[in-house]
């Protein structure tokens, strides 16, 4: 078996209007720059589409998909299983980068390919196949308009292989579409309909074919031991091992971040029902996980019908929870399994069909949906993947449909991306987060909600040291998705080391807030750059692994300038500015625009939202399309 | 890459009966084929084959050397085990079980429920994230003549 060091720098180009591919190598400067995963995919997508991505819409045979192996992919390095999809998005007409845990990755990565690029259109839909002799085209013939599941078993029949497919939902155009590998999705900013607008049903890699050696094994085996050990001691990991990302159920009640009604009420006791503690009683609960991984979020278990079932995660138990006024966790799990063989995103449908529900009890729009209604969901979810009747409608994301009937104010949405299932009134933190993500109303973007609410580091009612975490934070995530390892690993890395383990709690919250950048200056991920470092064999230093993830986000910022995004996008729909008195004792409103002014101060851009041209040359970026962004942007 | 079938093949199918991935087709006595796709290189073909007709991906024979309960077999060390149950999962032929309920310990712990299926393919270790397998020949196999 062929070996290679740490990355083989190839990257397949697809064209499939030609049915033809080419295999290319970036420079040494993009790859220690940008590390690999989300960062290099944005600058290649960057590099080749230039000046004309402003104008480019989603759906264009021109738009570049990018799959993205990132640096720990297979190495057996913590949490080495997943791969980044990248691509401009037809739901929010901005970029969009997802992580995604499927068995794809480890075949892709295996036959050889540190990543797939594809543009073009097929002419009739087509299955592309991979393996380290290259790339075959096939018809996908009956597996067009096949769901998920089915087709993925038809494509997949041997443990070498891994497929990344759509369902009904991609190939109709619905704009909130996913893209299935094994049982994990690449699930925001409509990616799957990218990829059936290019006619493309499937890409099958076949891998197992080389092994991935790190280029310094020794330090690659200690550093592996030190950072499963933080993971594995992580109190944050051991919950999500325990109950899965549902654990967070319980706080989302008692902290106030529960969405109810439609972002209305912020907590409900009856969501309860929903925790993760009580359905790994009721299900009986294993893990099921993207291997190899290190904290074990995943689970399935069996339901009271017999069926098996993976546990749906937090977000969509939420979003279809809570948020629709269901409390009946059975029903939102086959409602997830339906969602996850048509392609449909869980997070943006759920928002979507929560904002129908308002506007009808508003009489903004006529509907058949009604909060606490769900005999007729399963029907929606199907005319939704197959655009028929009111799901036509639905298809189009919550944004599109509140300029269309009226109801802005209450489309949990920013930037036309979904929320996910966290009310931002209940962490102003998570409200800046959500008003500045680059991709939209992104949760993982910063994830300051944990600080607030769950670890309560920071306050979760005040200003102070809000711009400072979510900045720090989204350059550490941004750096973090370029190799290409789990998020939820972080707080490991970042709170088991000595210096933040040992500093008595209350310390570590008093410096979290009055001093946050002394915090940020003390704490220490050494141990996950120190891994990038094994695994290249290029010496990347903690402060420049968190640079590197600052140049990946202020790119992907000059990349949505571009798109035309200025800084009137930057804030929250009205709900979670005006309305405080909800059924949680606390009043509270997101004062955002204080915390984005201090933001942009913090990150380094002028008033209206630009990175300066100092920060541009801090970050050795001034290279890129920008005279042209800012010229639109001013 | 995988393991390929050469011309001492006389067709008996021993090997089509032990692929654990399906990847060997032929008829009877007559020369037999790996589907290189398919192959996972677990070399339980080679071991089993009677004449010493198959070779490796680097074009070593492998030689029939133990008996099949002889093989190299996945060792657990349980002591970093997190009960993540990849190894269960990624078995081509379901040779490992999952047990539950030891009390104040581990949710669950891999153990072999079928070792006679067991063809040494090794993907449990490799998918196993905390290196708790080993595939190796217990103590007193390892003596076989």
């Amino acid at each position: 078996m062929k070996t290679i060091r740490g990355e083989s720098k190839k990257y397949l180009e697809i064209d499939l209007g030609k049915r033809s591919w080419s295999v290319f190598s970036p420079t040494e400067a993009d790859l220690r720059d940008y590390i690999g995963g989300k960062g290099l995919g944005l600058k290649m997508i960057h590099d080749r589409l230039g000046n004309r991505l402003g104008a480019l819409d989603p759906l264009d045979p021109d738009n570049i998909l990018a799959f993205m192996m990132g640096t720990f992919l297979a190495t057996g390095a913590p949490c080495s299983a997943r791969f980044a999809g990248v691509t401009k998005s037809p739901l929010t007409g901005i970029m969009v980068a997802a992580s995604c845990g499927g068995p794809f990755g480890m075949a892709c990565k295996t036959a050889g390919w540190d990543g797939v690029l594809v543009s073009g259109q097929a002419a009739e839909p087509t299955v592309v196949h991979i393996d380290e002799a290259g790339v075959r085209f096939e018809a996908a013939g009956e597996l067009w308009s096949m769901e998920t599941g089915p087709a993925q078993s038809r494509l997949v029949d041997n443990p070498r292989q891994g497929a990344l497919l759509i369902g009904p939902a991609g190939e109709n155009g619905v704009l909130y579409s996913v893209i299935r590998s094994g049982h994990r999705y690449l699930g925001r900013g409509g990616m799957g309909t990218v990829m059936g607008a290019k006619n493309l049903k499937a890409i099958v890699a076949t891998g197992l074919s080389c092994r991935i050696e790190p280029a310094d094994p020794v330090a690659f085996a200690r550093l592996n031991k030190k950072a499963r050990t933080m993971i594995n001691r992580n109190a944050f990991v051991r919950s999500y091992r325990a109950y899965g990302t549902n654990f967070g159920v319980n706080p989302g009640v008692d902290a106030g971040y529960a969405p109810v009604r439609n972002f209305r009420d912020r907590t409900d006791e009856r969501c309860r029902n929903l925790s993760g503690e009580a359905m790994a009683e009721r299900y009986h609960t294993t893990h099921a996980v993207c291997a190899p991984c290190t904290v074990l979020c995943g689970h399935k278990g069996t339901y009271p019908d017999g069926v098996k079932r993976h546990i749906p995660e937090y977000e969509t138990i939420g979003l279809w929870g809570g948020n629709l006024m269901n409390f009946d966790p059975d029903i939102i799990g086959s409602w997830n399994d339906r969602m996850n063989e048509l392609g449909i995103d869980t997070i943006s449908c759920g928002a979507t069909v929560g904002w129908a529900m308002e506007a009808a009890e508003k009489g903004l729009r006529p509907s058949q949906l009604a909060f606490g209604r769900t005999d007729n969901i399963a029907g929606i979810l199907d005319d939704i993947a197959w655009r028929r009747g009111e799901g036509a409608d639905l298809a189009l994301g919550s944004r599109r449909l509140a300029l269309k009937y009226g109801g802005l104010d209450f489309a949990a949405q920013v930037k036309g991306l979904e929320m996910a299932a966290y009310d931002p009134r209940a962490g102003w933190g998570q409200g800046l987060n959500y008003a500045v993500a680059n991709r939209g109303g992104c949760h993982l973007n910063a994830y300051p909600i944990a600080l607030e609410a769950l670890f309560k580091f920071i306050p979760q009612y005040s200003t102070l040291s809000k711009a400072s975490w979510v900045a720090f934070m989204e350059d550490l995530f941004s750096a973090t998705n370029s190799t290409q390892t789990c998020q939820f690993t972080i707080f490991g890395y970042l709170l088991e080391p000595p210096i933040a383990r040992f500093t008595p709690k209350p310390l570590l919250k008093l410096a979290m807030t009055l001093l946050p950048e002394v915090a940020q200056l003390v704490l220490d991920w050494s141990a996950l750059s120190g891994l990038v470092s094994a695994i290249t064999g290029r010496p990347i230093g903690m402060r420049a692994f968190l640079k590197s993830g600052r140049r990946t986000h202020v790119l992907e910022r000059c990349m949505n300038l571009a798109c035309g995004i200025t800084a009137a996008d930057d804030t929250l729909p009205r709900r979670f500015l005006e309305e405080a008195i909800t059924k949680h004792p606390v009043k509270s409103v997101v004062p955002i625009e204080s915390l984005v002014k201090a933001y942009y101060r913090k990150k380094g851009y002028d008033a209206d939202g630009v990175p300066t041209p100092r920060l541009l040359r801090r970050l050795g970026l001034p290279s890129l399309v920008l005279p042209s962004v800012v010229g639109a942007a001013r | 890459m995988s393991m390929a079938i050469g011309d001492k093949c006389i067709g008996c199918t021993a090997c089509v009966k032990a692929c654990p991935v399906g990847a060997i087709s032929g008829e009877k006595k007559s020369r037999h084929d790996i589907d290189p796709a398919r192959c996972i290189e677990c070399g339980a073909c080679g071991r089993l084959c009677p004449t010493g007709a198959v070779s490796d991906s680097q074009g070593v024979p492998v030689v029939r050397l133990l008996p099949r309960a002889a093989w190299a077999k996945p060792v657990f060390d349980l002591r970093h085990c997190i009960s993540c149950a990849a190894c269960a999962d990624h078995c081509p032929v379901t040779c490992l079980a999952l047990s539950t309920g030891q009390p104040g310990g581990l949710a669950c712990w891999p153990s072999q429920s079928a070792p006679e299926k067991c063809v040494s393919c090794g993907l449990c270790a490799f998918y196993c994230p905390m290196d708790c397998i080993a595939i190796r020949q217990s103590a007193g196999e390892r003596n076989h003549p």
